[in-house]
């Protein structure tokens, strides 16, 4: 079969003008595509900003939350302490000496638990340096202080094998750990706070449980007065994790927690 | 006439190569200087040739496509050393590509055209471009692509190349006496097109690497 001129003209141009086109269109989808690419790298910046930020903003707040709990106990116990102290050698007669003597035993009785509570306090001044240790030691002093200042029964289990430490996600995960515990002291009217960490199929599982008065999760959350809860949400997503929050009013509230953790 | 629309567009290319490239620190950009030089002293030459002296000129293009090839083909792998650690496939490619042309030119003759080597090194020019493509696409690093010089340099290739595959695949049809019954040299004005779009890309790429010399040594 043989074609006339036109037709060939026809075809030839046809034929030349896709393969003009398709390089150019190849062109026009490498720049769209790269334009996207400098669009996913700036919101990836961005993130990570905000990461940081919300980083430094929880360090701040471990800082801030260890210096409020020692002015407290400096100013319930220790000050307290070193009162008694205080009046009790003033109160010193040192004509009547067996009275005296048991007077100047009980100040140094006072004088020694003094001591032994500006030690424990500096132990919790250095607990914040025990994040870069471990969160599983960290969590620990700060349940021992705890337990000790506010008379609740905690129990704590761990099963965290040996890894290699994230500070970062550490520090964020500590954090939400205090968050937790604020709650709790705030508003549940709690005896007893459970406290789990575990350590599952790449992921870092942090449970917080006690049996405080509960309250409707949904309706706190509704009424914007969930502030906290939202942080532990927000927190939770910004190192790659999740926070569930389980709570039945009468019956207690758990926290749950879990991170990518490699 | 030897000014026609290939070698105004040929010349102006070289001008702006002259321009933005002479003080280049690449050796590999500043080589498209004699090169473009070559370019236009072919196109002349081949014009003088057929215009004035009324002989054939085919074989002026065909020592002239051994210089196409090695030149491109360098450039192109050159624009993806980026990315590739190997030159092992620079050389197979290279000495592949010059076997081709001369058992073509020793079958065929110097007379006669060397269109399947020529169709063969456009279709490695096309799948280099199109990977050069890919590999850009897969960087992980952001590039700003209206002003990277290299992308518009194998931009300009890849049109040119994919665009002349229909004359490349019809030439022998195009040359028969079939097709000279048209009013005007159809081929001639297809390469015209590609010429323009060819030497334009290039020379965009030659001012963004002018460009990009003076705002960095602007830094210095």
């Amino acid at each position: 079969m043989q074609i006339s001129s036109k037709e060939f003209l026809f075809l030839f141009s046809l034929i030349t003008i896709i393969f003009l086109i398709a390089p150019l269109f190849l062109i026009f989808y490498i720049s769209l595509y790269n334009k996207r690419k400098k669009k996913y790298m700036e919101e990836k910046e961005e993130l990570k900003k905000a990461f940081e930020h919300e980083l430094l903003k929880s360090q701040m707040e471990v800082r801030e939350q260890t210096l409020q709990t020692i002015a407290l106990d400096l100013h319930d116990n220790i000050g307290q302490l070193l009162g008694l102290t205080i009046m009790t050698l003033s109160a010193v007669n040192l004509d009547d000496r067996e009275k005296a003597q048991e007077k100047i035993g009980a100040a140094e009785e006072f004088a020694k638990r003094s001591v032994k509570e500006v030690r424990a306090l500096a132990r919790l001044l250095h607990g914040e340096e025990q994040i870069n240790r471990g969160l599983v030691a960290a969590i620990a002093l700060e349940l021992e202080w705890m337990e000790k200042a506010r008379q609740y029964q905690v129990v704590y289990s761990h099963n965290v094998p040996e890894i290699p430490v994230s500070k970062d996600k550490e520090t964020m995960l500590y954090r939400l750990f205090q968050e937790s515990l604020n709650n709790i002291f705030r508003h549940a009217q709690a005896k007893e706070i459970r406290i789990n960490l575990d350590y599952s199929h790449q992921r870092l599982l942090l449970s917080i449980s006690d049996d405080g008065i509960g309250f409707n999760v949904n309706e706190v959350l509704k009424q914007q007065k969930g502030m906290g809860l939202h942080n532990l949400h927000k927190r939770a997503g910004m190192i790659g994790g999740e926070a569930n929050i389980h709570s039945v009013p009468g019956a207690g509230t758990q926290v749950a927690i879990s991170i990518p953790y490699i | 006439m030897l000014f026609t629309v290939n070698t105004t567009i040929e010349l102006i290319c070289f001008l702006v190569a002259c321009v933005c490239l002479h003080r280049d620190k690449s050796a590999a950009w500043r080589l498209m200087i004699p090169y473009l030089a070559l370019v236009c002293l072919t196109e002349i030459t081949g014009i003088y040739l057929r215009k004035h002296l009324h002989v054939s000129n085919t074989w002026l293009y065909n020592v002239y496509q051994y210089l196409e090839l090695t030149v491109i083909w360098s450039f192109l792998y050159f624009n993806l050393k980026p990315y590739v650690t190997s030159n092992k496939w620079y050389y197979i490619i290279l000495a592949g590509l010059w076997v081709i042309f001369i058992t073509e030119t020793y079958i065929r003759g110097w007379n006669v055209f060397a269109n399947i080597s020529a169709s063969v090194m456009s279709i490695v020019f096309i799948i280099t471009s199109l990977y050069y493509f890919l590999l850009v696409i897969r960087d992980e690093a952001y590039l700003q692509l209206s002003t990277h010089a290299p992308f518009w340099w194998v931009s300009g290739t890849l049109l040119y190349y994919f665009g002349s595959t229909a004359s490349n695949v019809f030439f022998d049809f195009l040359i028969s006496g079939a097709i000279m019954s048209l009013p005007f040299p159809l081929r001639y004005i297809v390469f015209n097109i590609l010429n323009v779009l060819l030497y334009c890309c290039w020379s965009y790429s030659f001012l963004c690497r002018f460009r990009q010399r003076n705002s960095s040594s602007s830094l210095v």
